[in-house]
């Protein structure tokens, strides 16, 4: 029996099939067991949540509401909307109490699920429109894509800026119409080149951010998550080069503090997902929950601009932070309007 | 230097840079293809060379040290693919895919158990200051107009990518090993009869390919953006088995094929940019064009190009046919 079991052939195809299955399955789950009663929460994530952007905040921002709230977590990354509603359904049937699926893409899959009855919750974030029994939040990142508009055409000494999108989805548009509409309040004339590259492949959102500079733009706003490194190392790069200096701004996490040109960064467009998960969360828990949109802005201290305090009064002017202010000022009260 | 002059040197650099990991696991895949195995996992084995080269050198601050990680990752996932493949007679299409995912979930794994581990020891996940590599200017010849910028001011990896191609062509064309590898792919019956280890042969090339495809994996993480970020090859390997073929399995159709590439994508960039900054009118009025519209143009005419230049494509003849052919 046992000579026989050493003569049996394990088939090569076989052994990687397996290990890759294990590293895919190992790389895309993270849980912890749930104790009785307790919050129980899942995230979905469609992007890995390594990824230094979107997807990563998401996670630490649901961290942050475990550690707030002892609720139990689980976390779910590189699900593409099909295979949502099978996953969704899954921690629906499991008892789950919220769903947040972490990016609009999620909107009609969290809707179908909802459809199907039952106590779960479920929040999409990043989405502007709602359907039934979701609860959307609407982070408007154009506000402080405004006021870094600003910012930019007052840091411009060529009079041309840029935005580099990881894609051309309506949250990362109205950042660009945003950032575009600042820097033409600032300097009508002034020129704002766009271009969407990808998420997650730094070495083309680098080379993209070098065409620009090519170009004679001077400061770029970037919003391409695990590829803004791409653009920072570009960025550093042309400093080292060019005579007058190129600025960059970081979105959705503050990125003011990167490793790689932070004397180059000036501020950063913020979302605190945090704030917005940990109210949602709390919601669930004392059964406030209500579906609908959920407006996330500069109003509610959620998207903000944050400015990186190094570069304080050398090149962040105090005139450029009076511009700012006044800036936040028209927005808050409704005299500037920005299409999210 | 005036503006056209900067604008094709620019466009020049660019192209090569970009052309350097794609060029670098193309001369490995080809060498593989020609000895009569295709591996489509060549993506997951670029993204286990861009994990480990970062890693590596986030723990030992040495880039060199890095690099060589990635070459011997590159070769590990070599042997298990030549092992699934060559000696467990696996098709080569299935067991790539199974490479492909393979790479792709490991690397992402490996990313986030890094992180975990920095971060808990409260260092930072970058590359230590002056660890990575930047261009290295080579004197006098980078003056050289249009070429000097663009061959002589690039990465460490480039001019070993430069001096990998005239070896490799020399030996593919000119040598009698080059014969042998040549052999292997289209008459494995005549090496073995000629007393050659057909599958030792075939696993010594597919060696060669997975150090060239986890060394593109460091150019690109270690070298041109010092960052990791899961997938970050974006189908890169993929685009390498089309210009393998698009080069008709010939080593300067190969380079060619890479530096087209290249410099479509460097010029659709320059045209995403100036068409909003130039004060062309040509140019401004393509502004109403869809950003897709560029994004494709690399794409495009690589399968133009595949479809011209590969109609009378004499590929290897035993390519994903296991040896021995029939069992005895």
């Amino acid at each position: 029996m046992m000579k026989k079991l050493l003569m049996c052939r394990v088939n090569p195809l076989a052994v990687v099939l397996v290990f890759g299955l294990m590293a895919l399955s190992a790389a895309t789950g993270i849980r912890a067991a749930a104790v009785k009663g307790q919050l129980r929460i899942a995230l979905i994530c469609s992007g890995s949540v390594t990824d230094g952007g979107w997807n990563q905040e998401g996670k630490d921002a649901i961290l942050v509401v475990k550690k707030k709230l002892h609720a139990h977590v689980s976390i779910l990354e590189h699900i593409s909307p099909v295979r949502a509603v099978d996953v969704m359904r899954s921690y629906a049937m499991r008892g789950y109490n919220l769903i947040i699926g972490h990016g609009y893409e999620f909107l009609i899959p969290a809707s179908q699920v909802a459809a199907m009855g039952g106590k779960t919750k479920f929040a999409v974030s990043g989405a502007d429109t709602t359907k039934p029994g979701v609860l959307t939040l609407n982070f408007d990142l154009a506000q402080p894509s405004y006021q870094l508009g600003i910012l930019a055409a007052m840091l411009s000494k060529t009079g041309k800026i840029g935005f580099i999108g990881g894609e051309a989805i309506p949250s990362v548009v109205a950042c660009y119409r945003g950032f575009a509409a600042g820097a033409k309040s600032i300097n009508p004339k002034i020129k704002v080149a766009a271009a969407y590259t990808s998420w997650d492949q730094p070495a083309l959102s680098k080379s993209q951010a070098q065409a620009f500079i090519q170009q004679g733009i001077d400061v770029i706003y970037q919003n391409v998550d695990a590829a803004s490194r791409g653009v920072f190392e570009a960025v550093a790069q042309a400093n080292k080069s060019h005579n007058s200096p190129v600025y960059v701004f970081g979105s959705n996490s503050d990125q003011n503090n990167n490793p790689t040109c932070s004397r180059y960064t000036p501020a950063s467009a913020v979302i605190r997902l945090d704030r917005a998960f940990l109210r949602v969360a709390s919601q669930v828990q004392r059964g406030t929950f209500k579906a609908g949109v959920a407006p996330e802005n500069l109003r509610n201290n959620v998207c903000i601009v944050v400015l990186n305090p190094k570069l304080m009064g050398t090149v962040i002017t105090p005139a450029m932070q009076k511009a700012l202010a006044k800036a936040q000022r028209e927005l808050l009260s409704g005299k500037v309007h920005v299409k999210g | 230097m005036n503006t056209t002059q900067n604008l094709i040197t620019f466009l020049s650099r660019q192209a090569v840079t970009a052309a350097t990991p794609m060029i670098l696991a193309g001369v490995g895949e080809l060498v593989g293809e020609l000895s009569g195995v295709i591996n489509i996992g060549i993506e997951g084995t670029m993204l286990m060379g861009c994990i480990a080269a970062y890693t590596v050198t986030g723990v030992t601050g040495y880039g060199t040290v890095g690099l060589l990680a990635a070459v011997a990752t590159g070769m590990v996932m070599a042997v298990i693919f030549a092992a699934a493949t060559l000696w467990g007679r696996a098709d080569q299409i299935v067991a790539g895919t199974a490479m492909d995912l393979l790479g792709v979930g490991l690397s992402g794994m490996i990313w986030m158990m890094y992180q975990n581990w920095r971060e808990n020891l409260g260092f930072s996940t970058a590359l230590p200051h002056g660890s990575g590599f930047s261009p290295v200017v080579i004197p006098l010849l980078h003056e050289i107009p249009y070429l000097g910028p663009a061959v002589f001011e690039q990465y460490m990896l480039c001019y070993l990518t430069i001096c990998l191609c005239v070896v490799a062509w020399w030996t593919l064309n000119h040598t009698r090993l080059g014969l042998i590898i040549r052999a292997l792919g289209d008459a494995p019956e005549a090496c073995h009869a000629a007393g050659v280890r057909v599958r030792l042969g075939r696993s010594l090339c597919l060696l060669f390919a997975g150090a060239c495809a986890g060394a593109a994996g460091a150019y690109l993480s270690i070298m041109q953006t010092h960052a990791f970020a899961s997938d970050m090859t974006g189908g890169e390997g993929f685009v390498v088995l089309a210009l393998v073929i698009f080069g008709r399995w010939k080593l300067p159709g190969l380079v060619g094929g890479c530096l087209f590439f290249g410099l479509i994508n460097s010029l659709q960039q320059t045209l995403q940019a100036a068409r909003y900054t130039s004060q062309n009118s040509v140019l401004h009025a393509l502004t109403h064009v869809p950003f897709q519209f560029f994004q494709m143009l690399p794409y495009v005419a690589a399968i133009a190009a595949l479809a011209v230049m590969s109609r009378k494509s004499p590929g290897p003849r035993y390519i994903n046919i296991p040896w021995p052919s029939i069992k005895t």
